[in-house]
């Protein structure tokens, strides 16, 4: 038992940490999306954007330990993750079941980071969208008069949904957002795509029609199981708000001290699942139920981590960043531009952990 | 990071989980608590002809070089067995201070005893003023000719009541709370003006209150430096934290798989109780508590091994306070989920969770750990 790697996967770490560093300044509290957009386009050029596609495709080949150590250093220097959607899950089953014209589409805009996906919860396993039909045209895919939520939609071009065709079945749709019969986006609700009468036809379903649920469940089992170092990930955030709670102006000394206990505490319980997640990064892909307690806690502890952040933040938590604001000045200056309640939205609203411990107690007990 | 065990320590986490399974059952255990001696000699003397007394020490010692990794690995296995020889007090703690510090001819008098089982050792630092705080000592040992005049008093000595010979810290100079001034010492338990009095921990050991009254000590008591004892006592109890922190890992696996197999097997509201959603979500949180636990464990035992020093120290923190938190929850989920049997003699999970409890107590609590890794 050492703490040091082998050569080999120490060599590799090196390589990745000596790109991070040429590509990526970190930028502490707020990291601009500018320099997020710049870093992307230098994976791109690298070869680096989609890992674990084909290396036919522009994957890299790399094998499940290196897979997570790249993982881990982009995590350790709080630099942006790869698009979890676009390259794995949507790429997959592009691969997998896509048509070639679809693939000739889309393949290129994802291995380019040159699309933005808006992702509807449908995907994440809300209701899907219900289509329009009145003219009983079964070849056409209609959405008229109607408009829903979607994160991220401002900026985004394309959208992907599980639309109901049938009741208990659904399709994988790919939905164009750059039509002018879509506005994506549009202040003042930044997450709202209105649908005017847009018509699509069977060429936006992607893979078997009425198979969308179960395509979208394999791919998201298959994407979650890649070693996704969730725990530097968590370390790198937690940095975020030491560093705010050191140089914060407004802080006094009984609060200072009382934020700083509570960092030890969850500095503490992410060393131990560290640990844990790089034992475990060995065992390739398997679905063990120290995997599973990884997901679990990181999403537990993600959610503490930014609302101690936001408690830190204090009034500077409230303003409502511009999401497409590049160097992310408004409303109040770059460095408070934290989005810190989006973060802990999407990590409370991910918190599934009831159904996830009900996988632990079937595999251990 | 490189987490597989060699051969040999494949071997000998083997040995002692055959031993506990073999030759240490509950009930047997329970005998051993209640006797006059609260251990066996027998077992004593097994350890001894296994060499696990002589594992932490150098080869040029008479031991077997063994490492952090190696002595996690023991007290583990002695975890699950719940053991009540006390090879914490011994070869953890005096032995440890030996290790560390000892002259050739003071290892040759007391460690090499330790190792072959023949003297037990016993390490006395607490006070009932200083809390954990190591350096706030009353006791002290002022210069009287070429030796020392120890006087003072010092509370909870584990294996007291045993020890051959104890390891003391006193204060040499400076005030009750100065980080420097304070040296450790090497008395024989039945020098004249230490009297004892003994009694059985809640967790099933010994220990003693001992009281010095002008014992009068040679040159050759000084262990290590005068006035260089902090840092070498600091060392020990950490080494020793990294001990019981082990043991409480192994209690907590004991303690999430009985209560699995017991909700198995209990029947209530005409099924097992294992079948409720609520209770099997708190048997993973046990599970998930235990592995947190076991990961800090090889983390600061391989910080221990890479050489000691802050960075050991703040892993042996982090460790103690997830320990402390996680054996609270695993025991006092392991007793409610038991019912009422949970809370009797009879039932060795009673005994887990106060071994447990206890273990957040020694050598510094959750609260104590926190603000020390912090501070580091």
């Amino acid at each position: 038992m050492r703490g040091d790697s082998n050569p080999e996967a120490a060599a590799f770490a090196d390589e990745i940490r000596t790109f991070i560093q040429r590509h990526w300044r970190n930028q502490g509290l707020a990291p601009q999306r500018r320099a997020s957009a710049e870093f992307m386009s230098a994976l791109v050029k690298q070869g680096w954007s989609v890992p674990d596609w084909p290396v036919a495709e522009g994957g890299t080949g790399w094998t499940h330990g290196q897979r997570y150590l790249f993982e881990r250093e982009l995590a350790l220097a709080d630099a942006p993750a790869l698009d979890f959607f676009a390259a794995n899950v949507l790429g997959t089953l592009l691969l997998d079941a896509g048509t070639s014209a679809q693939r000739d589409l889309h393949l290129p805009l994802i291995r380019e980071n040159r699309a933005r996906w808006c992702v509807h919860p449908s995907i994440w396993g809300a209701a899907p969208l219900i289509a329009c039909d009145p003219t009983g045209n079964a070849s056409e895919i209609r959405f008229e008069n109607c408009a829903i939520g979607c994160d991220g939609a401002a900026g985004a071009h394309w959208l992907a949904a599980l639309v109901a065709i049938e009741p208990d079945q659904s399709s994988l749709v790919l939905i164009p957002l750059d039509r002018t019969e879509v506005q994506a986006g549009l202040p003042p609700d930044r997450d709202q795509i209105i649908f005017d009468d847009l018509v699509l036809t069977a060429a936006s379903i992607l893979g078997r029609e009425g198979a969308g649920q179960m395509l979208v469940e394999a791919a998201l089992a298959r994407a979650r199981s890649l070693p996704w170092a969730r725990i530097p990930r968590c370390r790198s955030a937690l940095q975020r708000v030491m560093v705010l709670v050191a140089d914060h102006p407004d802080l006094d000394q009984a609060s200072r001290g009382s934020f700083k206990t509570r960092l030890a505490a969850l500095e503490i319980e992410l060393l131990g699942l560290d640990i844990l997640e790089q034992r475990i990064a060995v065992a390739a892909g398997e679905l063990s139920a120290e995997a599973i307690m990884v997901r679990i806690k990181s999403r537990e502890l993600s959610t503490e981590i930014f609302t101690l952040m936001i408690e830190v933040l204090g009034y500077y938590a409230l303003p409502d960043p511009d999401p497409l604001n590049l160097d992310n000045e408004g409303p109040i200056g770059g460095r408070y531009s934290q989005g810190a309640i989006e973060e802990l939205f999407r990590y409370v609203g991910g918190l599934e952990t009831m159904t996830e411990r009900d996988q632990i107690a079937a595999l251990k007990f | 990071m490189d987490f597989s065990l060699s051969e040999e320590q494949t071997l000998l986490a083997d040995s002692i989980e055959k031993f506990v399974q073999n030759d240490y059952p509950f009930d047997a255990r329970q005998k051993l608590v209640k006797s006059d001696q609260g251990f066996s000699s027998e077992n004593w003397a097994t350890f001894a002809e296994l060499g696990w007394l002589g594992m932490p020490f150098p080869e040029a010692d008479g031991g077997f070089d063994g490492g952090a990794v190696d002595s996690m690995i023991m007290m583990e296995q002695f975890g699950k067995g719940l053991i009540v020889e006390p090879f914490l007090a011994n070869v953890v703690l005096a032995g440890g201070a030996l290790k560390i510090a000892g002259s050739k001819a003071q290892k040759e008098r007391y460690l090499s005893g330790i190792i072959d089982g023949t003297v037990q050792g016993a390490l006395a630092f607490a006070e009932p003023q200083g809390r954990f705080n190591l350096a706030d000592l009353t006791t002290t040992a002022s210069g009287s000719g070429a030796g020392f005049v120890l006087s003072g008093y010092k509370c909870v000595v584990l294996n007291g009541p045993a020890a051959d010979f104890l390891v003391v810290s006193a204060r040499t100079s400076g005030g009750q709370r100065d980080q420097t001034g304070v040296s450790l010492f090497l008395v024989d338990s039945d020098a004249d003006g230490i009297s004892r009095r003994d009694y059985p921990t809640v967790d099933a050991f010994r220990a003693s209150e001992i009281t010095f009254t002008d014992v009068q000590l040679d040159d050759t008591a000084l262990l290590g430096e005068l006035g260089g004892g902090l840092t070498i006592i600091e060392q020990v109890i950490d080494e020793g934290i990294l001990a019981v922190g082990s043991e409480a890992v192994g209690c907590m696996e004991v303690l999430y798989k009985a209560t699995v197999e017991y909700c198995k097997t209990r029947e209530q509201f005409g099924q097992p109780i294992g079948k409720f959603q609520v209770l099997q979500h708190r048997m993973v949180d046990m599970f998930m508590e235990h592995e947190q636990s076991k990961s800090l464990m090889y983390m600061a035992a391989m910080r221990v091994d890479e050489g000691y020093g802050a960075e050991a120290q703040k892993a042996i923190s982090a460790f103690k306070v997830q320990v402390g938190k996680s054996g609270r929850f695993v025991g006092q989920g392991a007793v409610q989920l038991h019912g009422g049997m949970g809370m009797t003699d009879e039932l060795n999970v009673g005994h887990y969770f106060k071994r447990l409890t206890m273990i957040d107590t020694l050598f510094g609590n959750v609260d104590f750990h926190l603000k020390r890794f912090g501070s580091l």
